[in-house]
């Protein structure tokens, strides 16, 4: 299946592969109306010629995109030292491209360029490039500018306690927050262009002595190796990259913090940063990382272990409550205490709908009602929080359309599994299939989908990591940072297959910065 | 190939699956009537069982409301029963949340091991159900004529009464699985406790006192409630309790003495080829309440009420196991198992005419009661002059 759907990406883009052969020239005004020819119908790019003074004048054209420059550099910059630059004889020294990257232009970015298509890359990317007549090479000149979301708290991740910092669309501020979180030399970030026609930026970012070398290998060959028309979010590469594209759980992580992104990077992981994305990809990701939030490692550590004994909790309610449920009353109602069963029988009374029937329509309504909220408006959030509370809930009980016990099973489901935000989707699959599962053979049939999800959880990796590490087999050092949250004086080594070439987080276990 | 082998491999994992599934069903909860307590008797005129159930029935409504309704059917035998109740009660009944089961005395003399064959063979019966003997009415009439105030019906009445048995000691809760074992062991008999109807002014509550004594399967007689409590002292079943000591030092006054910990050691012994069963009782109680205003526990006071507390013990107990022995021949105490564990040999010699040595057994009792708490006040209500 998977090779089918490569043949099939590879006759899209074929087309796309093939390359016009275009070269730059001595004359000036051949140059200009290549370039032109290159941008033809665009008018956001800028042609503007110009002369220096002086008594061998020299002619001049620097080419920009119009909304991606800012237009004070290239004016005080650029323009007016040329302009006003005398032409003596040390110009025919150097040569005049490296007596103006040296003595004229002020940038802290200029190189000399001759491949046509990094030109119109750079052009694109905001760069000036200034032509010359009677040269065939040319320079670039960095004028970024543009308008970017100034950073503000992170909207998916907020925390009580923490760093209010996210991440912004803007890769340069994304670098520059994990960057002034992490000041070492070690820490490497290395960029990438992919997308066809987008030629987004991707930055690979990591600690070199920290994390395993062959992952961060195994991380450029996969990116190497993809082939794409655009990449607008690093969902894109993360989708691109995995292992077990097919599984419902997700083998890289995302965050929009940049304080997760350093620890994480501090574990030995590997962040896959991409322009345009708040998001920030880390890997490899474990099974339990979904259970980890940054307030963890802020709070008290005995909170801390509270707190994810809750949200593992959380993931077993959240998938298997309506399966019990159903599964005890329809086919093990031995198994419920007497007053118990007597009262959800009473509830049940009257009720048309088999119980399976009742728990996928409340089920799926819950889940109508959670999408409808996401994409809402806020200002007419409270109208679907109304229909969702009363009609569906209390009116649909007082109607006898759906049993009380019902309401709250679902309630507790839905509500349980916004303890893990970054598994919703994959709840919702396990607890279906679970509950499909029990309808037709009982408790049975729900310990039979437990142990498939079991087999399918042991069985996966994350860049050659096992998605369960940490959990089966438990070894003393990994399990400090798993179920529980070990004191931080506690914990002395880094995951082992994740950071291997340095694991020992601290030498010395007793100092702990009091007494 | 191989992908082809794995989905085999897996289609055949599933089909040999699901022939591990049991017993199973797919029944609505609401669609099940579910028996709470079931009674056994039998037609005298044509021999069939008469089989009444006290059916469970919720009612919709602001809370949970339960009627209990009591459907009664006759049958060959009781499955039979069981299966022709679905004429009328429509649905098929529920086992499983069975509480309790009341045999009728005719049933239980007539021998009961044959009517509870079905208990043990069938699957949706449980073993841990209780087993009642009812004393004086039949037990259908116990079902329908009896009111349970607590609770709305008559069997999780009976079950509540069975589970707290430990505060009292007059009786002794019996389930199915334990009964069974008890016949089943070598010399000892079973024995289960007896429910009456007692008329409190219009209604007539049911009520357990005292036990029924079988021997083997058949029952033979009765035990009161303060018998019964002396057999739960040789047993070494007395988990609680309360002993009302009378006339202590002749002071015509009561005292009454909480149990809160017993152990009683069976220990059998030859002496001259002669068997005699020492029964050493232990009982740590504390004095529960004085009906006197003199303060009884000072000085010797104390160690009188010992003394009259252990006498009425070993009275007691000396009077349960004479009335046993010569009534009824039938060793419910399991002296058999206390003498098959520490003198294996003689046993084997005595277990072909054990009935006769048991008649015969002479017992020798110690009763050591410890006062051990007088919860706050060791003397009475001070009354100011």
């Amino acid at each position: 299946m998977i090779k089918l759907f490569d043949k099939f990406r590879r006759l899209l883009f074929r087309e796309n592969v093939k390359k016009e052969e275009l070269k730059l020239e001595k004359s000036l005004s051949k140059n200009i109306a290549l370039f032109k020819k290159v941008f033809e119908d665009d008018e956001s790019i800028i042609f503007r010629e110009f002369e220096s003074k002086g008594e061998n004048e020299i002619k001049f054209c620097i080419i920009f995109a119009d909304e991606m420059v800012n237009k004070e550099i290239i004016n005080e910059n650029i323009i007016k030292p040329i302009i006003e630059c005398k032409v003596d004889e040390s110009i025919f020294e150097f040569g005049l491209l490296d007596y103006l990257m040296n003595k004229v232009i002020i940038s802290g970015e200029v190189k000399r360029v001759k491949d046509i298509d990094e030109l119109i890359g750079s052009i694109l990317y905001g760069a000036t490039i200034l032509l010359v007549n009677d040269l065939e090479e040319v320079l670039v000149i960095d004028t970024k500018g543009w308008e970017v979301r100034s950073v503000s708290e992170p909207l998916s991740e907020s925390v009580v306690r923490g760093p209010r910092e996210g991440f912004t669309e803007s890769i340069k501020i994304n670098l520059s927050l994990i960057r002034r979180r992490v000041r070492s030399n070690k820490l490497k970030f290395q960029f990438k262009e992919i997308g066809l026609r987008t030629k987004t930026r991707v930055c690979v970012c990591y600690i070199e002595d920290l994390a395993n070398e062959k992952i961060v290998k195994e991380v450029f060959a996969r990116l190497e190796k993809i082939e794409i028309d655009g990449v607008l979010e690093t969902g894109y590469i993360e989708e691109l990259i995995r292992d077990s594209p097919f599984s419902p759980f997700n083998t890289i992580g995302y965050t929009e913090r940049p304080d997760v992104v350093a620890a994480k990077l501090l574990e030995g992981r590997i962040a896959i940063l991409c322009d345009g994305t708040p998001f920030v990809s880390t890997l490899p990701y474990l099974f339990i990382e979904y259970f980890q939030a940054s307030e963890d490692y802020y709070n008290n550590y005995i909170f801390a272990t509270i707190n994810r004994s809750i949200r593992i909790i959380g993931f077993f309610l959240s998938t298997s409550v309506p399966a019990i449920y159903v599964a005890l009353t329809t086919y093990h109602q031995e198994m419920i205490p007497t007053p118990l069963l007597l009262s959800i029988s009473a509830a049940r009374e009257g009720v048309p709908l088999p119980t399976v029937i009742e728990a996928m329509i409340m089920l799926f309504t819950f889940e109508i009602i959670r999408e409808a909220g996401v994409r809402l408006p806020a200002a007419i959030g409270q109208a679907v929080s109304i229909v969702g509370a009363l009609v569906l809930g209390q009116a649909a009980v007082a109607a006898r359309l759906i049993s009380a016990p019902m309401v709250i099973v679902t309630a507790l489901t839905g509500i349980s599994s916004f303890l893990t935000p970054q598994m919703i989707e994959t709840l919702i699959l396990i607890r279906f299939i679970l509950l499909a599962l029990s309808s037709f053979l009982g408790l049975y049939g729900y310990i039979f989908g437990i142990i498939g999800i079991f087999i399918h959880l042991m069985s996966l990796r994350s860049f050659g990591v096992p998605y369960m590490l940490n959990v089966s087999p438990i070894n003393k050092q990994d399990v400090k940072d798993t179920a529980i949250r070990a004191p931080w004086w506690y914990m002395y080594y880094r995951p082992k297959l994740i950071a291997d070439r340095n694991s020992v987080r601290k030498a010395d276990a007793n100092r702990r910065g009091r007494r | 190939m191989k992908s082809t082998k794995k989905i085999v491999l897996i289609i055949l994992l599933f089909i040999n699956a699901l022939n591990f599934t049991s017993c199973w069903n797919y029944k609505e909860i609401n669609e099940v009537a579910i028996v709470g307590g079931m009674a056994l008797d039998k037609n005298k005129e044509n021999g069939k069982y008469i089989m009444t159930v006290e059916i469970m029935l919720p009612e919709a409504s602001d809370g949970l409301n339960m009627r209990p309704e009591i459907y009664t059917m006759e049958g060959n035998t009781l499955f039979d029963a069981i299966r022709n109740f679905i004429a009328e009660t429509g649905v098929k009944l529920y086992w499983s949340h069975l509480r309790v089961v009341l045999l009728s005395q005719d049933v239980a003399k007539e021998g009961i091991v044959p009517t509870l064959d079905l208990f043990m063979r069938d699957a949706e019966l449980r073993t841990d159900v209780w087993l009642l003997i009812s004393k004086g009415k039949t037990a259908r009439e116990i079902l329908e004529e009896g009111t349970a105030k607590i609770h709305d019906t008559v069997s999780f009445h009976l079950h509540d009464m069975l589970k707290t048995e430990a505060s009292i000691s007059k009786y002794k809760g019996v389930q199915f699985w334990d009964f069974v074992k008890t016949l089943s062991e070598e010399g000892s008999s079973p024995f289960l406790p007896t429910v009456e109807l007692v008329d409190k002014g219009k209604e007539k509550i049911p009520k357990i006192c005292g036990v029924a004594v079988f021997k083997k399967g058949k029952m033979v007689g009765w035990l009161d409630g303060i018998e019964t409590r002396a057999l739960l002292f040789i047993r070494d079943e007395i988990k609680g309790g309360v002993i009302p000591v009378k006339n202590v030092e002749d002071f015509n006054t009561d005292i009454t003495l909480e149990i809160f910990r017993n152990e009683t050691k069976l220990k059998p012994e030859l002496i001259g080829g002669k068997l005699i069963m020492n029964i050493d009782v232990i009982t740590d109680v504390g004095i529960a309440e004085i009906d006197a205003a003199k303060d009884l526990l000072r000085g010797k006071g104390r160690k009188n009420v010992k003394k009259d507390a252990e006498a009425l013990i070993e009275k007691q107990i000396e009077k349960v196991v004479k009335k046993v022995q010569r009534e009824y021949k039938s060793d419910i105490f399991g002296f058999s198992g206390a003498i098959c564990r520490t003198m294996p040999n003689v046993w084997k010699s005595i277990k072909g005419d054990w009935e006769d040595v048991f008649t015969e057994l002479d017992i020798k009792v110690n009763v050591n009661v410890r006062i051990k708490w007088s919860a706050l006040s060791s003397k009475p209500i001070k009354i100011g002059e």
